[in-house]
């Protein structure tokens, strides 16, 4: 397959999202590895999504982030 | 808190490899947030959802070489991560499966504001130009990005054929994609 018929199948966005089948996700990193256009491409798609996620963010109470870093320093 | 360092994510993930903490402070102080949007809106649970953030944080410090940066983002993979975790906290809590995510083409702005991504984007801006995407785009990005669904499940909640949601969905990003680049 040739890098522009890859980006326009759909499946890096689906990817991104977390969408793929188990053999569609295989299939698309299998891709990632040969083309680094295809990294390239995910990446960007990646980042709009991201900002999508920090736009809706809600700011946790502020004693999680203490939890967290209790329970990690707990061994 | 203010930030002192700013960090690339190639950085970032170079410093969490080896464990480092003040570098996983950062990641929790600019990711937190995001990610606990995700889970309050797969849970419409302040409390449940904190749990499942405290766990999706330590789990992500736990796992940490496991993230390969060739299959993508950090962000992305703490995203997953995270979803599993929240699907399978509900799964386990005896929750069914369904939709939490509003049909109403207004849901998105009516997620409270958290004055979290005023530091880092012209939130109200960015807001204003995501009125552009299609109701339906909308939707689509929402399913997939808020809830557990798969394409199938969007498939058959939506009655939009499988290829369809395939090719709408794409759409859909590509339009994000764009509106926030130009934002």
């Amino acid at each position: 397959m040739q890098v522009e018929e890859i980006i326009s199948s759909g499946l890096l966005e689906l990817y991104a999202a977390g969408l793929t089948s188990k053999e569609e996700t295989a299939q698309v990193e299998q891709w990632l590895k040969q083309y680094p256009a295809i990294g390239i491409e995910l990446s960007e798609i990646s980042a709009g999504l991201e900002t999508y996620a920090q736009l809706q963010a809600i700011e946790p109470a502020p004693g999680v982030k203490e939890k967290i870093f209790a329970a990690i320093n707990t061994v | 808190m203010q930030q002192l360092i700013k960090y690339t994510e190639e950085e970032l993930v170079l410093l969490l490899k080896k464990q480092d903490q003040q570098a996983f402070s950062y990641l929790y102080d600019n990711y937190a947030a995001a990610l606990n949007g995700v889970i309050f809106r797969m849970v419409e649970d302040k409390s449940l959802s904190e749990d499942i953030l405290q766990e999706a944080f330590v789990k992500i410090w736990n796992n940490f070489a496991s993230y390969d940066t060739t299959k993508g983002r950090l962000f992305t993979w703490m995203l997953n991560l995270t979803k599993n975790l929240t699907i399978d906290t509900l799964r386990s809590k005896g929750y069914k499966k369904q939709s939490k995510i509003s049909k109403d083409e207004n849901s998105v702005s009516n997620v409270p504001d958290t004055g979290l991504g005023a530091e880092k984007f012209d939130t109200i801006g960015l807001r204003k130009q995501l009125e552009n995407l299609k109701p339906e785009q909308r939707i689509l990005i929402e399913m997939a990005y808020f809830s557990g669904y798969t394409q199938d499940e969007i498939s058959k909640d939506t009655g939009i054929p499988l290829g369809t949601v395939k090719t709408r969905m794409r759409s859909a990003i590509i339009e994000l994609r764009k509106i926030l680049q130009y934002a």
